[in-house]
């Protein structure tokens, strides 16, 4: 049986927290209330190790220094929820103008040769449409992504090893999408990945992606290889940090 | 005073820290309440971090890709006849920070782990 001052500074901890969740979105406010109340069951049970007195201090210093964090968090999501509201209208409202543009447009756009208007024109012979202009020697490649020279990232890495580090004995240089460097994204992508005995690449995992630069960078090392490990070398696990960077000048 | 994007406050770091700490004792997930012991235990100090301190730290670490969460069965809570908890687990880069962190805070006199910089 919980002492009445233990449900007493109970329930404080819970009407403040309904308290502040209050009016927020349903799965954020029902997460926040679980959380305090697991917290606050297990501070409970230390009844058995504590006097009544000490642990009802205790789970109201708990909830006091806490109350300016809890104002803040509320501000926080708060202001999310109206940024996330105001978002979600504006992104409505373009792809409804968007929308009705494309259709004035479409009302007053001729008719594509070769194209068949209706059933009138089954069976009439369409002009075959004009070959594609020969390309330019001097076009300019930036502008064409389909032009591009293939490009890399340029790659670092190091092996933490217990015993000998491996050595590479295969390389698989990441791809910087033509169409990316055409667009000038860069960024830098750090993957860790392990180095399994046999000298393979194994259990990806992405340390700091770079949006569409992070998957080159997975598939490339996957088909890196190292000398495998003779048994007395291999005492642990090999783990290799690639850190690629992407530019223009790569 | 204003902190700088993607940096951590003591309070995180403690965090991580606390974590890997965890993790190397075998226990990979955790809820608030069992991390809050821990950062106590490691700061030797009684008081247990406030709630909303420490639930907004939370927050903001898996919302920097640190900390990844999950909602405990229902069923293993109703069973044991308590509130559901929320499971955290560090990430890797979270694994990361946490060596980062203990690295500044401990200089190991030897080491058996050897690193090798390459650049290709």
């Amino acid at each position: 049986m919980t002492p009445w001052l233990l449900r007493a500074v109970a329930a404080i901890v819970r009407g403040w927290t309904t308290l502040y969740t209050k009016g927020l979105a349903g799965q954020l406010r029902e997460r926040r209330r679980e959380e305090i109340a697991s917290d606050l069951w297990h501070d409970l049970r230390e009844v058995q190790r504590q006097s009544p007195g000490r642990l009802a201090a205790h789970i109201l210093a708990r909830l006091v220094l806490g109350i300016p964090d809890d104002f803040r968090w509320r501000i926080e999501h708060a202001a999310l929820a109206r940024q996330r509201g105001r978002a979600i209208l504006i992104a409505a409202a373009s792809l409804a103008t968007v929308g009705l543009i494309v259709q004035a447009v479409r009302s007053e756009l001729p008719p594509v040769p070769g194209v068949p208007l209706g059933r009138a024109d089954f069976g009439t012979p369409q002009a075959p449409p004009p070959p594609p202009p020969a390309p330019s020697r001097h076009a300019d490649t930036a502008a064409d992504p389909a032009r591009l020279t293939a490009a890399y990232g340029t790659a670092s890495y190091t092996v933490t090893a217990d015993g000998v580090a491996p050595v590479r004995i295969k390389e698989v240089r990441p791809i910087y999408p033509p169409i990316l460097r055409a667009a000038a994204v860069k960024g830098i992508v750090i993957v860790e990945a392990t180095i399994t005995d046999a000298g393979r690449v194994m259990d990806p995992r992405v340390v700091q992606p770079a949006g569409l630069l992070t998957q080159p960078v997975v598939d490339a090392i996957q088909r890196w290889e190292f000398a495998p490990s003779r048994r007395s070398e291999s005492a642990g696990r090999n783990t290799l940090t690639v850190s690629v960077r992407f530019g223009p000048e790569s | 005073m204003r902190r700088k994007p993607g940096a951590l406050v003591p309070l995180e770091e403690a965090i991580c820290s606390a974590a890997a700490v965890l993790r190397r004792r075998g226990i990979d997930e955790f809820h608030g309440y069992e991390l809050a012991k821990q950062l106590a235990e490691d700061a030797e100090r009684k008081l247990l971090t406030a709630y909303g301190t420490l639930y907004r730290a939370l927050g903001r670490l898996e919302d920097m890709g640190l900390l990844q969460s999950r909602r405990e069965d229902p069923e293993i809570a109703a069973r044991e006849n308590r509130p559901g908890r929320r499971m955290y687990t560090l990430t890797a880069a979270g694994e990361i920070v946490a060596r980062q962190i203990g690295a500044h805070a401990v200089r190991p006199t030897r080491t058996r782990r050897r690193r090798r910089e390459v650049t290709a």
